[in-house]
């Protein structure tokens, strides 16, 4: 049962909120997003951000950016803060190498999000003697549901190159995200035993949120029945242990907690997570809408505006209304994750209820 | 105050990973640190014509790669002899050496060269099997010219 927690798990769930409430306390910055570009090479159904071809939005100077790192690093242990390059497409901006050796000369592990269109084995290359240390690329099913989602044909192959080369680099951490619909909902095993051959390590699954290019696609969604298979699966390949598979960090999961990802569920943003958007907007994750944004790099210290501002996110209190107020796990969900939150700071989905309504 | 909290939070992860919940405190899936490993260099350095070994000759170690500058600096021995080594990417191959006479006419006046070192062709020794990848060491022997002008 979804809304049955043992004993056992439910004095766990009790310890990690008091794990939760003091990371939100102690704020240490450890992931900071970058999105570098809006410009995107693809046209996916799905794409958060809106991102265009050529958006009005140009890119940030790498300098600008740079100029903020210089900024934080007194502050932090540039060790211990990756810095993930996350766009749009960010193999479309052409000095990626010398933005991630400007991080790397400064101690700053980075990576990148990408569909891996662009990833060739001499890009690779290159950013791997610019000192990347991790990639994430995007699989979103076999040839037909993948190159659907992602709005143009190739995408398939190049995104299947793409993880090859990275898995095939051993000392790169890299993953690969797929994010669950109902075209791809049937090929979760197949995509598994492609990525096994492949030589891939981890695995991480995304339900897709009714936000950006998204909100209005029904066969985006997963009906409450999917959606429990979806943890069914991931349980029972978790566990084979032959591929690390994971759910990701979208919404608390009743029973399924601690079966499906390492991790209870903990939305970090705004507690560890950072970003700097495109037009220099300080925020935590990049798809968390505009009314979360906390400042902007052109008029604010970076660190000043983390020290000080983010209360929205270290204090969750205000998301215990709607359906969140009445709910028995509220304690250890505290709203599913920030991403969920429409532009009036409403909850547009949760995960709890929609494991509720499965049969 | 911090220092309190991240020391209760430690706690707290061992008692989940003691109730069998292992959480790890990097999510999302990050390991962080950076792969490094040590490039040395070392050699003798001598007059091109005369072949008389050079002493107090200026070596900087330096990735090619890289945008800033921050390299190991050494000076040769009486013997000649210099060793210079550099913790750096351990993904870099190509370093610069550079060869400098910083001591004026004293010890003869010699041309500052640059040489390219490729690393690529060496495996690492002793490495940590995490982010320490090894050791990559070569011999690098340099012949400098007099510098006429003086």
């Amino acid at each position: 049962m979804i809304n049955k927690i043992p004993f056992k798990k439910k004095l766990a769930l009790e310890l990690f909120y008091k794990y939760k409430k003091n990371s939100a306390k102690l704020h240490k910055l450890t992931y900071l997003f970058w999105e570098a570009t809006l410009r995107c090479n693809l046209n996916c159904q799905h794409c958060g951000s809106d991102c265009k071809t050529d958006p009005k939005q140009n890119d940030m100077l790498r300098e600008d950016f740079i100029k903020v790192i210089d900024t934080i690093k007194p502050h932090i242990n540039p060790n211990e803060v990756l810095i993930a390059i996350t766009g749009g497409e960010p193999l479309m901006r052409k000095d990626l190498e010398q933005c991630g050796k400007e991080l790397f000369d400064r101690g700053f592990p980075w990576g990148i999000v990408s569909n891996g269109y662009l990833l060739t084995k001499t890009r690779l290359i290159s950013l791997l003697e610019s000192g990347l240390r991790s990639v994430t690329i995007s699989l979103d099913g076999l040839q037909d549901s993948h190159n659907w989602l992602r709005g143009k044909d190739q995408s398939f192959e190049k995104a299947l190159n793409a993880i090859g080369l990275a898995a095939s680099v051993s000392d790169l951490v890299s993953d690969v995200v797929t994010c669950v619909n109902q075209k791809n909902y049937n090929e979760l095993t197949q995509i598994k035993e492609l990525l096994l051959n492949m030589g891939v390590r981890e695995w991480r699954l995304f339900t897709i949120f009714p936000i950006g290019r998204a909100k209005n696609n029904e066969l985006l969604q997963l009906t409450p029945d999917q959606f429990k298979g979806l943890f069914e699966f991931i349980k029972t390949e978790r566990e084979k242990g032959d591929l690390k598979i994971s759910y990701g960090c979208e919404g608390f999961l009743g029973n399924y907690e601690g079966e499906v990802r390492d991790n209870f569920f903990f939305c970090r943003a705004g507690v560890s997570v950072a970003s700097i958007l495109a037009d220099g907007s300080i925020s935590a994750c990049p798809n968390l809408r505009n009314n979360f944004t906390q400042g902007n790099i052109y008029k604010d210290d970076f660190m000043d505006v983390w020290n000080n501002r983010f209360k929205v996110m270290r204090d969750r209190t205000w998301t215990k209304k709607g359906i969140c107020a009445e709910c028995n796990y509220y304690k250890y969900c505290q709203g599913n994750g920030l991403h969920l939150y429409d532009q009036n700071k409403d909850l547009m989905f949760c995960h709890y209820e929609r494991l509720l309504q499965s049969s | 105050m911090k220092n309190y909290l991240s020391i209760l939070n430690k706690l707290i992860l061992m008692l989940l990973a003691f109730l069998g919940f292992s959480c790890d405190p990097n999510e999302p899936g990050v390991e962080y640190g950076m792969p490094c490993a040590d490039f040395k260099v070392n050699g003798n350095i001598v007059d091109e014509i005369s072949l008389e070994k050079i002493s107090n000759i200026q070596v900087v170690l330096q990735n090619a790669l890289s945008s800033t500058i921050h390299g190991d600096t050494a000076y040769s021995d009486e013997n000649g002899n210099y060793e210079v080594s550099l913790n750096d990417f351990s993904g870099s191959n190509a370093f610069i050496v550079n060869f400098k006479d910083v001591d004026g006419t004293r010890n003869g006046s010699y041309l500052a060269t640059d040489t390219i070192i490729d690393f690529s062709d060496i495996e690492f020794t002793d490495g940590d099997g995490s982010w320490y990848s090894g050791e990559k060491s070569k011999e690098l022997n340099i012949k400098l010219s007099p510098d006429e002008a003086l």
